[in-house]
């Protein structure tokens, strides 16, 4: 083989692996942004905001008719994922949302919540298997937060006190909602602050 | 316009690999693409179903197109037709201060940035190359081979462009955020 087709050969595998780096560093530079400054977060300011008493609920779970308590000083933190039968991304998020259960039960509860009439709720928890998890219908929850878009979570903390909120549209954004409740208040006031001086 | 024949295979094989990630997007989801379809607001809401099956019909037909030697240059038409439509309609949405397209069933929606219009652009010169009638001369397999790297190149350069596409919608959408909140 003549040195000019070794240097072309050379050529087109270092083309393609910086092809391949490329595309590493563009889903990093993705991923500081989501970090940074949530799509969730920016797009939903509305309903309670970080740092405040969460509205209170008293309401049942669907099925077991067990009560589920939202917004009371339990000790234990809450995520309530607001979710629908016919929502895709939703969909996809539920293996997460089970990982998501068993690794964090230590601290948190996970609550899933819609509304509307229970057979279509019922039959998608039968075909989801989401018996391992509260699942309330309420329109007035749904309203308290102004969830307009789905799928949204709010975290409260033991006392009761929301502390992240915000669309989920993947695993990582579901961490950051627990990150941003781990740091405290601070940080979800403090990078939109950013944000704004930005 | 004669040009030599590999320029008119690698511009075909990028189209190829352009056209079916685009239709794979639509096919694998196609509620979705339905609903983001009827957000650009571009044309009646009654003719969302309808057109959206012509869309995905005529992205089948271009891929096809392409493939077949004897109808590669109306497949560059038609390729040319379409990127220009859909870099038209996200301009138009850019312009009304839009940045994301909502379908309205969950997730924060597809980011839109001059970035995708641009890369049309260079789609359509593409496409360009590709309607040019092959210069006669024999095609060997090294012929082949570059062909072959060129494409898994490009496929690489459509992710990358992608994500970069994206990140300059989540840019745009925090620098229009500020103040709210």
């Amino acid at each position: 083989m003549d040195p000019f087709t070794i240097a072309l050969i050379l050529l087109w595998a270092v083309v393609i692996a910086l092809g391949i780096v490329v595309i590493a560093l563009a889903r990093q530079v993705g991923i500081l942004f989501e970090r940074v400054a949530p799509m969730g977060a920016l797009i939903t300011d509305a309903g309670p905001k970080i740092g405040e008493a969460s509205p209170k609920f008293a309401l049942q779970a669907l099925g077991t008719g067990k009560p589920v308590s939202i917004g009371a000083a339990s000790g234990r933190s809450l995520l309530i994922f607001f979710l629908s039968p016919t929502c895709p991304v939703c969909k996809k998020l539920l293996p997460v949302l089970k990982s998501a259960q068993k690794a964090e039960k230590g601290w948190l509860d996970i609550v899933l919540a819609s509304d509307g009439e229970a057979p279509k709720h019922e039959a998608f928890i039968e075909s989801h298997r989401l018996d391992g998890f509260p699942y309330v219908l309420s329109g007035d929850l749904g309203m308290a937060y102004r969830v307009s878009r789905l799928p949204y979570g709010v975290v409260l903390d033991g006392e009761g006190t929301v502390r992240a909120k915000g669309l989920i549209n993947n695993r990582e954004q579901l961490e950051s909602l627990f990150n941003a409740k781990e740091m405290g208040v601070a940080s979800i006031q403090g990078f939109l602050d950013q944000v704004k001086e930005a | 316009m004669q040009l030599d024949p590999l320029i008119v295979l690698i511009a075909s094989g990028v189209l190829i690999a352009v056209f079916v990630r685009a239709l794979w997007h639509k096919l694998s989801d196609y509620g979705v693409f339905k609903a983001l379809f009827g957000d650009y607001e571009i044309i009646p809401a009654n003719l969302v179903a309808p057109l959206s099956l012509v869309l995905v019909l005529a992205e089948a037909a271009i891929v096809i197109g392409f493939v077949i030697p004897a109808t590669r240059q109306a497949a560059a038409i038609a390729a040319m037709l379409l990127l220009a439509i859909y870099g038209l309609a996200i301009a138009i949405n850019l312009k009304r201060g839009r940045y994301t397209i909502d379908c309205g069933c969950g997730g924060s929606g597809q980011g839109l940035s001059w970035f995708l219009v641009a890369r049309n652009v260079i789609l359509i010169v593409i496409a360009g190359l590709a309607f040019a009638s092959p210069e006669t001369r024999d095609i060997s397999l090294a012929d082949a081979i570059v062909l072959g790297l060129s494409v898994v190149t490009v496929w690489l350069l459509i992710l990358a462009s992608e994500q970069v596409a994206a990140n300059d919608a989540h840019r745009q959408f925090i620098r229009n955020s500020r103040g709210k909140g």
